[in-house]
């Protein structure tokens, strides 16, 4: 199992060594992978997404001018990716995306894997689909990944009302879902 | 009566330990990360990020046409067959340094060993894969070409960047990897060059000409000595040879390359032979 990976939370300083896109690439390789799972992207497809997530990362990060913090900075970016590979999936799938597996992938099968992995995942991917996706990027961010709500709002590009209603709607949405599940007798499969 | 939150909470904390990447995974995004650094692939998925790159050449108006490295180039060198389960890359750093690897995603043992390639970066030392003898110049089969993995000379940073602030043609597939005005740095010209040449080997031998295949391998063992993709030919051999009815010899060609390159993620390809 790999070490968890330490992210860097504290605003970056405005002056300073320049980041390196290794050390960055490394330090957050997880924190953008299980992310983009987390806003959406199909198992299948997130070697691509992450990719290109990174590929901004390194064409930007010269760029990059702390507002936030670098996480904040990196989910804003994954969350455009992960939109618009749910939007090319979509496209190219238009009949696979209700009721799939979201950890199944087509591309690289690997059942063994697949059976051990994943059943706290896999319900909280189900959980997570049956959220908006503004709703849900406000969720993942703050009550998975642990964001400070001003870190979030860098991220997402809102300001802090709108933050906070959709947070609040999330976490709504998530306790009903949950009420309704132990109500039909139990929890869900 | 419990807090259903609480209980979402929770199961966020167990799912964490399920949400890491594996080594596959990483190794896979890393290389084809680099092959689209390397060949300056366009990605539209960012917002105003990619509006800022954009700006740097043609836009990429499909996002998930940026895998260029991992789909395009294997998909002409093997005619598909390969597709879902190689990617091609080039090891990133500073120098924009050149490794090809093939990578299988479901072998996790074979994963592991390559993914102990780590990102080269601010290290010009010459790059040779473990346990691989070094080139013999034997050219003849069935004794295949042991071509060692040679890093070509490094370039600096500043032609790295160079080379990515250039205007692109959009790469949708191998032989689409081309710059759009400007030549390209030497190292990146070698490996699209030696990639494009040994996309002529498959061509010909989905046109069943293995003897062109054969001839062309040949050639290109002498022309990239030192080039970043021996192992694949000497895959590609193996092949040939199976295309040819050379049994025989492509049975030796086989066993050579699996002594040759153990680790080698074409292995699987390799030893079904001419069974495939």
């Amino acid at each position: 199992m790999p070490a968890t990976v330490a992210l860097r939370t504290e605003p970056l300083p405005a002056e300073g060594p320049p980041l390196e896109f290794d050390a960055v690439y490394a330090e957050h390789f997880d924190f953008v992978w299980r992310n983009l799972r987390r806003l959406g992207v199909p198992e299948s497809a997130l070697r691509d997404a992450t990719q290109e997530v990174f590929v901004v990362v390194y064409r930007r990060l010269g760029e990059f001018v702390p507002r936030g913090t670098l996480r904040s900075w990196l989910y804003s970016i994954l969350r455009r990716v992960a939109l618009a590979q749910k939007r090319q999936y979509r496209l190219q799938r238009p009949t696979e995306m209700q009721g799939t597996d979201p950890l199944a992938d087509e591309s690289h099968p690997d059942p063994e894997t697949d059976a051990i992995r994943g059943q706290s995942l896999r319900r909280l991917l189900e959980l997570l689909n049956e959220l908006d996706d503004d709703k849900r990027e406000a969720l993942v961010s703050v009550d998975l990944e642990d964001m400070s709500v001003p870190e979030a709002c860098v991220a997402l590009e809102v300001n802090l009302n709108t933050l906070y209603s959709r947070l609040s709607a999330a976490r709504r949405q998530i306790r009903q879902r949950l009420a309704s599940d132990h109500r039909e007798g139990g929890r869900h499969p | 009566m419990r807090d259903r939150y609480e209980e979402f909470r929770t199961l966020c904390r167990t799912a964490r330990a399920e949400e890491y990447s594996k080594p596959a995974d990483r190794h896979a995004v890393r290389v084809a990360l680099a092959a689209s650094i390397a060949a300056g692939v366009q990605t539209a998925a960012a917002g105003a990020s990619a509006a800022a790159i954009a700006a740097t050449g043609a836009s990429n108006a499909a996002a998930g046409a940026s895998v260029v490295g991992t789909k395009g180039i294997i998909g002409l060198l093997f005619g598909g067959k390969f597709v879902s389960e190689i990617v091609i890359g080039v090891a990133l750093g500073t120098a924009v340094t050149t490794t090809v690897v093939v990578a299988q995603r479901t072998s996790e043992r074979r994963a592991k060993v390559m993914d102990e390639s780590r990102l080269a970066r601010n290290n010009a030392q010459p790059h040779t894969k473990s346990g691989q003898p070094k080139e013999t110049g034997n050219n003849e089969p069935p004794q295949l070409l042991q071509a060692e993995v040679q890093q070509s000379p490094p370039a600096t940073p500043k032609v790295a960047e160079a080379a990515l602030m250039r205007p692109h043609v959009v790469a949708r597939d191998a032989l689409t990897i081309a710059p759009a005005t400007e030549p390209p740095p030497p190292t990146r010209d070698r490996l699209v060059e030696e990639t494009q040449a040994l996309a002529q080997v498959q061509d010909a031998l989905s046109r069943s000409d293995p003897g062109l295949a054969w001839s062309l391998l040949q050639q290109q063992d002498r022309q990239f000595s030192s080039g970043q993709l021996g192992e694949e030919r000497a895959a590609a051999k193996v092949m040939t040879l199976c295309a040819a009815g050379q049994g025989d010899l492509a049975e030796q060609a086989r066993a050579s390359f699996l002594m040759t390159y153990p680790n080698s993620p074409l292995t699987k390809r390799v030893k079904q032979g001419c069974d495939h």
